[in-house]
């Protein structure tokens, strides 16, 4: 905000920065209004499915994948069933419907958490995957494309999937990088 | 077909609670008011992410910084033209959109540029809203790498793009 502040002085837009003020925490409404009713609907939805024991069920289809993202996780934990809601929201590109879900996970993953100040494994590597796209088929992005009279609107869906999966890996890799690099710096386990 | 997703999965929710014969409404609602609790929470992060990104287009702060990465760019053969949506996609997903509207209609479609931009905006992730608004939820003060390897997945994707969109 403060590099924003001193450009808008410098370029003379300190006009349009001010606007913004007021656009920008009137768009911040409108997320929350959306944001919001969806995680209130959601959340409604999800425990319906966790007390009747559908979403058990459903987790232990993506049971192999959080074992290899989250190793020692009990695969009966609620965090894992959240987790595999996430998951599936994300790649079926239900943005919307994926926080909810990853909030909740947050939270199961807080409650065996050792330290609630810092970040856990868990917390970290799930963070991460979310700030990964993993969507299957990038739709939005296909429907401007067709706006604008693209030849295949999603012929670019092969493209996305491998940079995806491609920095989905860079990613996890960086990660556990820096996970010994700290470990190591510290001498000790965290 | 995505259409039929959501209303699909929720009927089969709600009717696998009432198979179960549990109580489908008193659940409903003890979840949804946990839900707008954590909207609650995450309210104040939302506020403060989206105005800063505002201001920050506005006082053309985005413009600069896409002046000065623009050698860069060019080293990685990556179109300058797409450089803005390479910087704000980390932080809001709507505005990379807004800026893919733009790069397409200016640029063509089919073109490189068009693309590349794309398939950026669709490989990549909003890193700092989901950092910022996972764990503002829970209270966590200190998220150790998270961020770092966030972004490094960020850059990835975007240089990437700039690549297969050459091949594919």
């Amino acid at each position: 905000m403060l590099v924003s502040v001193v450009c808008g002085i410098i370029t003379g837009n300190i006009n349009d920065v001010s606007g913004a003020l007021f656009s920008g925490t009137e768009s911040a409404l409108e997320l929350f209004f959306t944001t919001g009713m969806m995680m209130c609907f959601w959340g409604g939805i999800m425990n319906i499915a966790q007390k009747s024991g559908a979403s058990k069920g459903f987790s232990m289809l993506l049971t192999p994948l959080i074992k290899v993202l989250f190793p020692k996780l009990d695969i009966n934990n609620d965090a894992s069933k959240c987790i595999a809601m996430n998951i599936s929201a994300n790649v079926l590109g239900l943005g919307n419907a994926a926080t909810p879900f990853g909030l909740s996970a947050m939270k199961e993953l807080q409650e065996i958490n050792d330290n609630k100040d810092v970040a856990s494994e868990y917390m970290i590597t799930f963070v991460v995957l979310n700030s990964v796209s993993i969507q299957l088929i990038p739709t939005t992005v296909a429907a401007l494309r067709q706006k604008y009279g693209a030849t295949d609107p999603m012929d670019i869906t092969f493209a996305v999937i491998i940079v995806s999966l491609l920095s989905l890996l860079i990613a996890m890799l960086s990660r556990y990088i820096l996970y010994f690099f700290s470990k190591t710096k510290r001498g000790k386990r965290i | 077909m995505t259409a039929y997703i959501l209303p699909l999965s929720i009927a089969m929710i709600v009717a696998f609670g009432f198979v179960k014969k549990i109580d489908v409404f008193n659940s409903f609602t003890f979840g949804a008011k946990e839900g707008i609790n954590t909207a609650f929470s995450i309210f104040p992060t939302i506020v403060g992410l989206i105005v800063a990104i505002e201001m920050f287009k506005a006082s053309g702060a985005l413009d600069i910084f896409c002046s000065i990465l623009s050698p860069i760019s060019n080293f990685l053969s990556l179109p300058k033209e797409v450089l803005p949506i390479f910087l704000i996609k980390p932080f809001s997903g709507s505005g990379a959109t807004a800026l893919l509207n733009n790069v397409l209609e200016n640029y063509g479609v089919d073109s490189f540029i068009g693309r590349t931009a794309a398939i950026m905006c669709s490989s990549g992730e909003t890193t700092f809203y989901a950092v910022s608004i996972y764990y503002s939820a829970v209270n966590i003060k200190n998220i150790k790498y998270t961020l770092f390897a966030g972004l490094i997945a960020n850059f990835a994707s975007g240089i990437l793009s700039g690549i297969f969109s050459q091949y594919f």
